[in-house]
C-alpha cells in the first residue's frame, strides 16, 4: 500500500492532466536541449576552462538561493490545514511531518534544472560548454539545492517562535547587499573603471573575475561547491570526494536537527495554513485577493475618518484609505517606486555613449517605460476592492453615482502620479522635450490611468473565475491590444492634422498624438464606466 | 416586512433558488433551516440585493432593488468582509456617515455591548474572524433597519457574543422589526423563532409556526427537520 503522502501526490497529480501534459513536455524539451548540446558547431569562443569554473560557480550561487528561498521562506507556508489536522495531531514521526513539503520543493529544484538545461544551447555556442560540465553543472545543483533548502527550513523552524522568521530574510538580503557591494567595488578596483563602466569590459573577462573573486568562492556551499567541479577538470578528485562527504553529512545534520531538535514550528505552520485557508474562503465567498496586498503596510496614525455624509462617505473614505496606506499624503508607493526606477533608468541611458545623436529616442522609450509601469501601478485600485464587499451594493444610493464617487477617489493619486511622469518625460530628453509636450503628456498619463484602473475593474468581475494567473494573462492582452490598436489609430490620425493645419514641428505633433491617445482611452474609460455601472446593477456580486 | 414571491435563482444550468415565496410580519423572527447547499445563502444574498433574481422581493412593500427599501435593511454576511485597512471605529464611523444616520450613542452602545472597546483602534484584517464577525453585526445594525437578515450570525462568536446576540434579537423583535436568520444548526435558535421555512433543493420544505410546535403531538422542530432533509416526510 501506497505511503499516505504518495497516495495524496498519486490522486490529485491524476485530476491534472493537463499539468502532467505540461510536465511532460517540458521534460523532453529539457532532454532534446541536452542532447543538441554537442551536435551543435557553432561557437563564439573557444573552450576556458576558468570561464567554464565562473559560470558554475554563479549558477550554483544561484541554486543556492533558490533552494534557500523555498526552504526558509516557503517551508512553513507549505502545510495545508488538512497536513496541519492529520500530520500534526497524528502518529507520525517527526521525520515525515517535516518531509511533507518538501515534495512541493523538490518539483520547485526540478523547475529549477529545467531551467537552466533549457540554456544548454546557449551556453554551448556562447562558452563553449560540452554534456559533461551541462551534467556535473546540474549535479552540483540539484546538492547545493538540496543542503540550502534544509537549511533555509532549520533557521525557519528555528527563528518561528516569537514571530521571528523575518530576521533570517533580514541577514540574507543584507548579505547580498554587502556581497553585490564589495564586488563592485572590486571590480571597479581591478579593471580602474567607474560603475558606470562596468559593461563596457568584455563579459569573459569580468564573468572570470566575479567566479574566482574571494567574496563569491566564499559564498556558502556555492562557492565551495566550485572547487569541486576545478579539482575535477584538474584531474584532482580530493575535493570532490571531501565535497561529497560534507554534502551528505550536512544534509544528514540539518534533517537530524530537523528531527531530534527542540524546534516548535507547528504554531507558525498552522497560522500559515489557516491564513491559506481563509484566503481561499473568502474566494469563494467573492472576495478577490489579487487586489488585497493593497493594504499590507497600512498602520493606524493620528488621521481621523471624520468627513462625507451619504454618498460623500464613500469618496472621503476611499481618499482616507488611500492615505493610510500611502503614508505620504495621496501618494501611490507602488506608482512612485516605479517613477523612481523609470527616472534612474532614463538618467542612466542619457550617459550613454551616442545616445545623444538620437534625442528622440530616449522620449519614446520613457513613454514606453512609464505606461508600462502605470499598467501595474494603476490595476489594482480601491474601487476594485470597493466591488469585493456588500456595502458598496447595500449603502442606499444610486449605483452610478456610487461608482462616480468611488473612481473620483482616485483622482489626487493619478493627477500627481501624471504630473511626475511629465517631469520624467522632460528629465528623459530635455533637450527636445517642450512644455506643450509635457503637458499633453500629463493629460495623457490621467487618461491612461483612469483607464488602466476601469479595464482591472471590468476584468477582476468579469473574469474572477478564471483564476489570478489566467485573470491577469487575459488583463494584459486586452491592455496591449487596445494600447496598440491606439498607438495605431493616433499615427493613422495625426497626417489628417497636418493637412488640416500645415506641416507640424515634431513636439507639436507628438503633443497632438498624446492628446488623440488620451482621447482616446477617455472615451474607453466612458465606455468601460458605462458597463461597470451595468454590473454594479445587473450583475452578481 | 418582509416578502419574497417566486424568486427563482439560477446558475447557468442550476436552479439554486425554485420559485421561492414566504413572508414575514413586521415583529416576527423567521428561519431559513437546512442543510448545505439548501440555497439559504442564495436567497440571503438575493433580499439583500446581492444576486440578481427573477421574482419579487420587497421591504416594507417596497422592492428590494428600490433606495427607499436599502435604506430599511440590515444584512450580516456570512463571511464577514471587513475593509483591510479600517478600524472597527472607522467601520461604523463609514456604515453611519453612508446611511446618513445621526445616532452616535447607538454607535457606541454596540461597541460596548459586543465588547469592542478595547479593539476599536484595531485593522479589519488584524481581528479574528469572530471578532470580525461583531463588526460585522455592529455594521448591519447602526443605522437602525426595519428588517434585518442574518447569514450564520453566530458562527465563530464567543459564548458571551452569542447571548448578546440573541438578547439583542429579541430586543429587536419587541421593537417591531423583522428578522430573518440563516441557518443549519437548530438549537441555536430555539428561543427565538416564529416561523422557521425548512430549506431543501432550493425550494421550502416545509414551514411551521412556532405556535405549531407548542401544540401537543407536534414534532419538535429538530425532529421535523431529520425527518424531511433525510427524506422521510414531504412538506
Amino acid at each position: 500500500m501506497l505511503s499516505p503522502a504518495a497516495y495524496k501526490a498519486v490522486h490529485s497529480l491524476k485530476r491534472r492532466p493537463v499539468a502532467i501534459a505540461l510536465g511532460l513536455i517540458a521534460f523532453i524539451w529539457g532532454i532534446y536541449s541536452l542532447k543538441n548540446m554537442d551536435i551543435y558547431s557553432f561557437r563564439m569562443m573557444s573552450r576556458n576552462n576558468d570561464l567554464l569554473v565562473s559560470i558554475i560557480e554563479i549558477v550554483l550561487i544561484a541554486a543556492f538561493d533558490f533552494g534557500f528561498i523555498l526552504g526558509n521562506r516557503l517551508f512553513p507556508m507549505n502545510y495545508s490545514m488538512a497536513d496541519c489536522t492529520f500530520h500534526f495531531s497524528g502518529p507520525f514521526t517527526r521525520f515525515k511531518v517535516v518531509m511533507v513539503p518538501f515534495g512541493k520543493a523538490f518539483l520547485g529544484m526540478l523547475f529549477f534544472l529545467w531551467f537552466i538545461s533549457c540554456q544548454a544551447l546557449t551556453l554551448t555556442v556562447m562558452f563553449d560548454m560540452n554534456i559533461y560540465d551541462m551534467f556535473w553543472m546540474l549535479g552540483l545543483c540539484l546538492v547545493i539545492m538540496l543542503i540550502a533548502y534544509f537549511l533555509g527550513v532549520v533557521l525557519a523552524v528555528f527563528f518561528s517562535e516569537g514571530n521571528k522568521y523575518f530576521i533570517t530574510s533580514y541577514v540574507f538580503l543584507g548579505y547580498h547587499i554587502i556581497l553585490i557591494i564589495t564586488l563592485l567595488y572590486m571590480i571597479t578596483s581591478h579593471f580602474h573603471v567607474s560603475v558606470r563602466d562596468i559593461l563596457n569590459i568584455k563579459a569573459d573577462e569580468l564573468v572570470i573575475y566575479l567566479g574566482h573573486a574571494w567574496p563569491a568562492r566564499s559564498f556558502p556551499f556555492a562557492g565551495w561547491a566550485s572547487f569541486i567541479y576545478e579539482g575535477h577538470l584538474g584531474g584532482n578528485y580530493i575535493p570532490f570526494v571531501l565535497g561529497s562527504m560534507a554534502a551528505v553529512l550536512l544534509v544528514g545534520v540539518f534533517m537530524a536537527l530537523l528531527i531530534f531538535g527542540k524546534y516548535e514550528y507547528y504554531d507558525r505552520a498552522c497560522s500559515m495554513a489557516q491564513r491559506a485557508n481563509d484566503f481561499r474562503e473568502a474566494r469563494k465567498a467573492g472576495v478577490d485577493l489579487a487586489t488585497t496586498s493593497l493594504a499590507v503596510d497600512a498602520r493606524v496614525g493620528r488621521e481621523t475618518l471624520k468627513h462625507g455624509w451619504g454618498l460623500s462617505a464613500i469618496f472621503h473614505k476611499h481618499v482616507f484609505e488611500n492615505i493610510r496606506t500611502s503614508r505620504i499624503f495621496f501618494v501611490n508607493q507602488a506608482a512612485f517606486l516605479f517613477r523612481l526606477v523609470c527616472a534612474g533608468f532614463l538618467l542612466l541611458a542619457r550617459t550613454s555613449d551616442g545616445i545623444e545623436e538620437y534625442p528622440h529616442l530616449m522620449v519614446t522609450g520613457a513613454v514606453a517605460i512609464i505606461m508600462v509601469f502605470n499598467t501595474v501601478a494603476f490595476t489594482g485600485g480601491r474601487t476594485i476592492l470597493e466591488f469585493n464587499r456588500p456595502f458598496i451594493y447595500m449603502i442606499p444610493e444610486e449605483p452610478r453615482q456610487k461608482l462616480f464617487v468611488s473612481v473620483a477617489a482616485e483622482i489626487p493619486e493619478i493627477l500627481f502620479d501624471s504630473l511626475l511622469c511629465g517631469g520624467i518625460l522632460y528629465i528623459a530628453s530635455p533637450e527636445v522635450v517642450t512644455w506643450k509636450m509635457v503637458l499633453a503628456f500629463v493629460v495623457l498619463m490621467i487618461s491612461f490611468d483612469f483607464f488602466c484602473e476601469m479595464l482591472s475593474l471590468v476584468c477582476v468581475r468579469l473574469f474572477r473565475k478564471l483564476g489570478r494567473y489566467t485573470l491577469l494573462v487575459v488583463k494584459y492582452a486586452i491592455i496591449i491590444t487596445i494600447v496598440s490598436l491606439t498607438e495605431g489609430f493616433s499615427q493613422l490620425i495625426l497626417p489628417v492634422f497636418s493637412k488640416i493645419s500645415g506641416p507640424m514641428s515634431w513636439d507639436l505633433s507628438t503633443a497632438a498624438g498624446y492628446i488623440v491617445s488620451a482621447v482616446i482611452y477617455g472615451l474607453v474609460v466612458l465606455l468601460l464606466l458605462r458597463f461597470a455601472r451595468y454590473m454594479l446593477e445587473r450583475f452578481d456580486a | 416586512m418582509l416578502t419574497v414571491e417566486n424568486v427563482t435563482k439560477k446558475y447557468k444550468k442550476l436552479v439554486a433558488i425554485d420559485e421561492l415565496s414566504f413572508r414575514l410580519n413586521d415583529g416576527e423572527t423567521g428561519v431559513l433551516l437546512g442543510p448545505n447547499g439548501a440555497g439559504k445563502s442564495t436567497i440571503i444574498k438575493c433580499i439583500a440585493g446581492l444576486l440578481q433574481f427573477t421574482g419579487t422581493i420587497e421591504i416594507n412593500g417596497i422592492s428590494n432593488k428600490d433606495l427607499d427599501a436599502k435604506r430599511q435593511l440590515g444584512y450580516v454576511p456570512e463571511v464577514p468582509t471587513l475593509y483591510d485597512t479600517l478600524t472597527i471605529d472607522e467601520h461604523l464611523e463609514f456604515i453611519r456617515r453612508a446611511y446618513k444616520s445621526d445616532n452616535k450613542q447607538y454607535m457606541e452602545d454596540l461597541i460596548e455591548r459586543f465588547e469592542l472597546g478595547d479593539k476599536r483602534r484595531k485593522l479589519g484584517r488584524e481581528l479574528s474572524k469572530g471578532m470580525q464577525q461583531k463588526v460585522s453585526i455592529c455594521c448591519a445594525l447602526i443605522h437602525d433597519p426595519s428588517v434585518i437578515i442574518f447569514d450564520e450570525p453566530l458562527v465563530g462568536l464567543d459564548p458571551h457574543a452569542i447571548k448578546e446576540l440573541k438578547a439583542l434579537i429579541n430586543e429587536l423583535k419587541a421593537a417591531g422589526k423583522t428578522i430573518l436568520i440563516s441557518t443549519h444548526m437548530i438549537d441555536t435558535i430555539e428561543e427565538t423563532w416564529d416561523v422557521v421555512n425548512i430549506m431543501m433543493n432550493g425550494k421550502i420544505a416545509a414551514t411551521r409556526h412556532n405556535t405549531d410546535i407548542m401544540k401537543a403531538g407536534e414534532k419538535s422542530l429538530d425532529e421535523l427537520f431529520f425527518e424531511i432533509t433525510e427524506g422521510r416526510l414531504d412538506g
